[in-house]
């Protein structure tokens, strides 16, 4: 799952997001020295923010301070010390709670989550949309359940200060996740998320109002929307507002209005503007070619952290015709957008680590770095890791393991993965989990997804089944054709 | 002998005793039979139209206390037909009766929402059993409370939710769209309305297509029409229970399908056959003012608007909003029987002002006011308050405003109409104040006038009786937990008293949307928030304070409340 704009959980407060980019055990970074000692000691800080969250529990906040302090090494943001100040006990134990599930320690994951459903009980809007969030993702062990994490976040809507409770609804409305599927009340989240002054939903409404098919076109209004989030300071809308005046008026795309809209964007810091403005330089939509210009803006897109860019670069590294041809450069720049959280190029770059094209041959590394895509839901990642565990290279073989990864990748539509499953129950080593209607049904939607081997194979196990299997996997398969 | 009396004695005794240890359970039986059998008089007295006897009757049944779930239904029943006073108390006890059904307590919340009584049904609601709160019948009664309470979206996220349900599914697709006709701003909710009601038209059962074509009135003039293969008059031939309504809708999808240049003739046209139907007049008249042709109704015969007062008055309207005032004048002198006095004098004073007859204006509004105001007939009063208004007559305005003000509470009407006065007494807080102690005192189970005077009390610097304040508005609040206003002055008066912590976790366990919650609800939430030490989030509130529609008075005390400088935030 991924909700546009918001990867992972909310910021804690602007110097908590400061303090987590910078590894996973520090609990507060950027001690100013201007401060008196005591606005700063963490184990002070720490201890009046456990007991606040403990309701003024004063053995229970010491221990697990003690617990923490003795986990983490913790520095203090003095901006932190006066949010902590600031902080009523339902805050406290958010702040709390996102603190130690954010430093990822096994051991605390259990308090955290209970600190924040104190908070969510407590009344904290912020808690009650984190936890809806926590519950979408299926993060932290909880289990992923969108109907409940829809329940919580129409509780935050109501409550006042709520601030992505109305854009995640308009999100999951238009997805008809754990709600149906419904634009009408998407729009009504967004519209009155933007009422409430959220930004972030002045752009949906702006994408859902310049859409030709979604029923509510009207570009009057798409442009009153993008408009008014970007003047309140939105890069993201700025460069919305570009693709706006390329493909959605005047007849023929604006690209000069474009770019202005575009170069706004980018002055905002928004990578993606900046790759689009590349294309603009690449494919001389501003008047003649500029490969100079197109390349020192994809470079300036990597440095906003685009993972998009970055795979650009590493492509005109690969074909050389542009850049001088370099697989080092290359694969390094694929390995920034990996780091950068880019799911593709997370695959990509473990192929490039199993292969040993542009960087040493390392399948150990390359199994981390499909892990990390499989996370994020890459088909392609779970195919590669799934056949690194099948043939135990760069780790330890697990067959079982395997099998669940090519399940979620065929499920998704993965080719290789279906005819792979297909061929497990039909001809795995282990008798015992041989089945003749999985195979079939697997090689019939390898198949149809465009298998190489997939019409020889379905034909071949579809003639092996009996009459009543026959008619389930016709059954099964109108259902998977039913299935968005 | 002996024996025998003595015999005859023990038996005696035996028999008093056990009568004496049997009274309680031989009493209430009687009880209830004497209450079934009133409930069975009062019934028959109102077949024969004796409400007065009727109700004595059925208050008779009350007051024996019948414990019967089967005699208390009846006694429900029988209440609300006749307005039984003791109405509520009765349905509170078939709803908490030990032995009540599941179709009792839907039955009971279904009628609160027919009368539109809220209140009541927040009451009862928080009630319902885990079993009983899932119930698909139950969660869209709850739809349709939060439909009634302006809560739109909730309505609408509560009803997507039901239409699964096979045998609510063409009442709840009616109720969406309904609700999703009132999303203004959406085009979407606007487009899904239009298909459901039109998919609705096709309904086997009368009463649901019917209520469908109804509801088309609710959509923009332009979406109403389901299409050219859709012949209104054979749609509506089929419907026997069409009425005149019915017919002129019809009427109005024909013209609407004519280009733009014939639907004014059409409309006219139409008209002219359609006014020999009583019924049919006031839907003409809204048929030409939604066309922008107040005027042409002018040309339409005189005499189906002389048939009754509310057809009379619409042209009239008609000749005012125009500004056709010598016409006005002639035609307010047909006024039918029953028009109002108190009207017919205010105008005849705005007449005589606008002919340039000052003093005959001036008298005529003396007239008028000083009529109204010792017959102590609050309607008449705000009539002419209301003309008064619309003309700027402000002197008239506000001598009829003093009049309404110096009347005893039970000549006023129920407190939350009287609201709309306090803008007169920005400058005069004090005498807004009175007026409301003065209701108060006079109604003491009036929760609107009790919270009214608790809360500018909060802002008035005499003597105030806190404790008082405290344990009403508490009372009010279980009275009525679901409306923000009420919690909101609870709260303060918590928050005075130094409890904060029980003042927020009262703001917080209420089932309200806190976010379309009015300003001076928000603004205490807000304080709740700050003195819980939650800054941010207060600040956050404090942030989006609005003050449309709040009075002058109530604005400045919350504003002082929260150490605002008055009128620095926006209305």
């Amino acid at each position: 799952m991924n909700f546009s704009g918001l990867p992972g959980l909310p910021p804690l407060g602007g110097c908590l997001r400061k303090s987590f980019t910078l590894g996973g055990l520090a609990l507060f970074l950027f001690a100013s020295p201007a401060l008196p000692a005591q606005d700063t000691d963490p184990a002070a800080l720490l201890r009046a923010l456990a007991l606040k969250a403990n309701d003024g529990n004063e053995e229970a906040a010491k221990t697990l301070a003690d617990r923490l302090l003795a986990a983490m090494p913790a520095r203090v943001d003095p901006a932190f010390a006066a949010e902590v100040e600031a902080a009523g006990a339902a805050e406290a134990a958010r702040l709390l709670a996102m603190i130690i599930l954010r430093a990822g320690v096994a051991d605390f994951q259990a308090d955290g989550l209970a600190l924040l459903d104190k908070a969510v009980e407590g009344g904290s809007v912020a808690a009650t949309e984190t936890s809806a969030l926590v519950l979408l993702e299926g993060l932290y062990g909880r289990k992923r359940d969108p109907e409940k994490a829809v329940a919580l976040l129409r509780q935050a809507r109501q409550m006042p200060g709520a601030k992505e409770a109305h854009r995640l609804l308009g999100d999951l409305a238009l997805k008809g996740e754990g709600m149906p599927r419904d634009v009408a009340l998407a729009i009504e989240y967004y519209l009155r998320g933007a009422e409430a002054g959220s930004v972030a939903c002045r752009v949906s409404l702006h994408r859902l109002y310049r859409d030709e098919q979604g029923g509510a076109h009207d570009l009057v209004e798409a442009e009153r929307q993008g408009r008014t989030a970007a003047d309140a300071g939105s890069a993201e809308a700025a460069y919305e507002m570009g693709v706006f005046y390329e493909r959605y008026v005047e007849g023929a795309p604006n690209w000069s209005r474009a770019a202005e809209w575009l170069k706004k964007g980018l002055e905002g810091g928004h990578g993606p503007a900046a790759v689009r403005l590349a294309d603009y330089a690449f494919e001389g939509r501003l008047g003649r070619v500029d490969a100079t210009e197109g390349t020192r803006l994809l470079r300036e897109a990597a440095g906003l952290g685009d993972g998009e860019a970055c795979l650009r670069l590493a492509a005109l590294y690969e074909k050389g015709d542009l850049l001088p041809q370099d697989p080092v450069a290359s694969t390094a720049w694929i390995r920034i957008a990996a780091a950068f959280g880019h799911g593709p190029a997370q695959n990509a770059y473990g192929l490039r680590l199993t292969n040993g094209y542009g960087v040493a041959s390392d399948p150990a590394e390359a199994a981390t770095w499909f892990a990390k895509a499989a996370q994020q839901g890459q088909a392609d990642g779970q195919v590669n890791l799934a056949l690194l565990l099948e043939n135990g290279i760069g780790l330890a073989p697990n067959p079982a393991e395997a099998k669940r990864l090519f399940l979620a990748a065929a499920e998704a539509g993965h080719a290789v993965a279906q005819e792979r499953l297909a061929r497990l129950y039909s001809e795995g080593d282990d008798p015992a989990a041989r089945d003749a209607l999985e195979a079939a049904y697997w090689a019939a939607r390898a198949e149809r997804s465009g298998a190489a081997g997939g019409k020889d194979l379905a034909a071949k196990l579809r003639g092996a089944l009996s009459a009543a299997q026959a008619a389930d996997l016709e059954r099964r398969l109108q259902d998977a054709t039913a299935r968005p | 002998m002996r024996l025998r009396l003595l015999l005859l004695s023990g038996v005696a005794v035996l028999l008093l005793g056990g009568l004496w240890l049997a009274r309680r359970p031989i009493v209430a039986a009687v009880k209830e039979w004497r209450a079934g059998s009133l409930i069975s008089q009062a019934e028959e007295a109102a077949a024969e139209k004796l409400g007065r006897e009727s109700v004595q009757l059925a208050t008779a049944a009350a007051q024996l206390d019948p414990k019967r779930l089967d005699t208390l239904r009846r006694l429900m029943q029988h209440g609300r037909v006749v307005g039984l006073p003791e109405l509520p108390a009765v349905t509170l006890l078939v709803f908490f009766h030990d032995e009540h059904t599941l179709e009792d307590r839907k039955e009971i919340l279904r009628w609160t929402l027919e009368r539109g009584d809220v209140a009541f049904f927040d009451q009862l609601y928080p009630n319902l059993t885990e079993t009983e709160l899932p119930d698909p019948e139950i969660q869209f009664l709850h739809a349709r409370k939060l439909g009634l309470q302006g809560r739109i979206l909730d309505a609408v996220e509560v009803a997507r939710g039901l239409e699964e349900n096979e045998a609510l599914a063409a009442e709840v697709s009616l109720f969406l769209a309904t609700m999703l006709s009132r999303l203004t701003e959406n085009p979407v909710a606007r487009g899904q309305a239009r298909e459901r009601l039109h998919a609705l038209l096709g309904h086997a059962d009368e009463s649901i297509s019917l209520r469908a074509w109804r509801s088309l009135a609710l959509l923009p003039a332009g979406q109403r029409d389901p299409g050219p293969d859709f012949s209104p008059q054979s749609w509506l031939a089929e419907r026997p229970s069409a009425t005149a309504e019915d017919r002129v809708m019809a009427r109005r999808l024909e013209v609407d399908r004519l280009p733009p240049s014939g639907r004014i003739p059409a409309m006219e046209a139409a008209a002219r056959e359609l006014l020999s139907d009583p019924g049919a007049v006031p839907p003409v008249v809204r048929w030409y003012l939604e066309a922008g042709a107040g005027e042409k109704l002018l040309e339409l015969p005189e005499e189906p608007f002389l048939a009754e007062v509310a057809v009379f008055s619409s042209r009239l309207q008609v000749y005012l909003d125009l500004g056709r005032f010598v016409e006005a004048e002639a035609w307010l002198e047909k006024a039918p029987e029953g028009f109002p006095e108190s009207v017919a004098g205010s105008l005849a004073a705005v007449f005589a002002r606008r002919a340039g007859r000052d003093s005959e204006a001036l008298s005529a509004w003396r007239r008028v006011i000083d009529r109204a105001a010792s017959l102590q007939i609050y309607g008449d009063c705000l009539s002419v308050l209301r003309i008064a208004e619309k003309f700027g007559e402000e002197e008239a305005a506000q001598n009829v405003v003093e009049a309404i003000v110096s009347f005893p509470p039970n000549r006023l009407p129920p407190s939350e109409m009287l609201e709309f006065l306090e803008p007169r007494f920005a400058a005069r807080p004090g005498e807004w104040l009175d007026f409301w102690r003065g209701i108060a005192r006079a109604r003491s189970g009036d929760a609107f006038a009790l919270d009214q005077v608790a809360f500018l009390e909060l802002g008035s610097d005499g003597e105030i009786d806190a404790a008082g304040h405290l344990e009403r508005t508490g009372m009010i609040v279980r009275r009525f937990p679901g409306a923000p206003r009420f919690r909101a002055t609870h709260a303060l008066w918590l928050m005075r008293a130094g409890r904060n912590e029980e003042a927020l976790a009262l703001l917080r366990e209420a089932d309200l949307n806190w976010n379309e919650a009015d300003s001076v609800a928000r603004g205490t939430y807000a304080l709740a928030l700050e003195r819980a030490g939650s800054k941010a989030e207060a600040a956050a509130l404090r942030a989006g304070l609005r003050w449309t529609g709040i009075g002058p008075v109530r604005r400045a005390t919350m504003e002082k409340m929260l150490g605002m400088v008055p009128g620095s935030t926006h209305s």
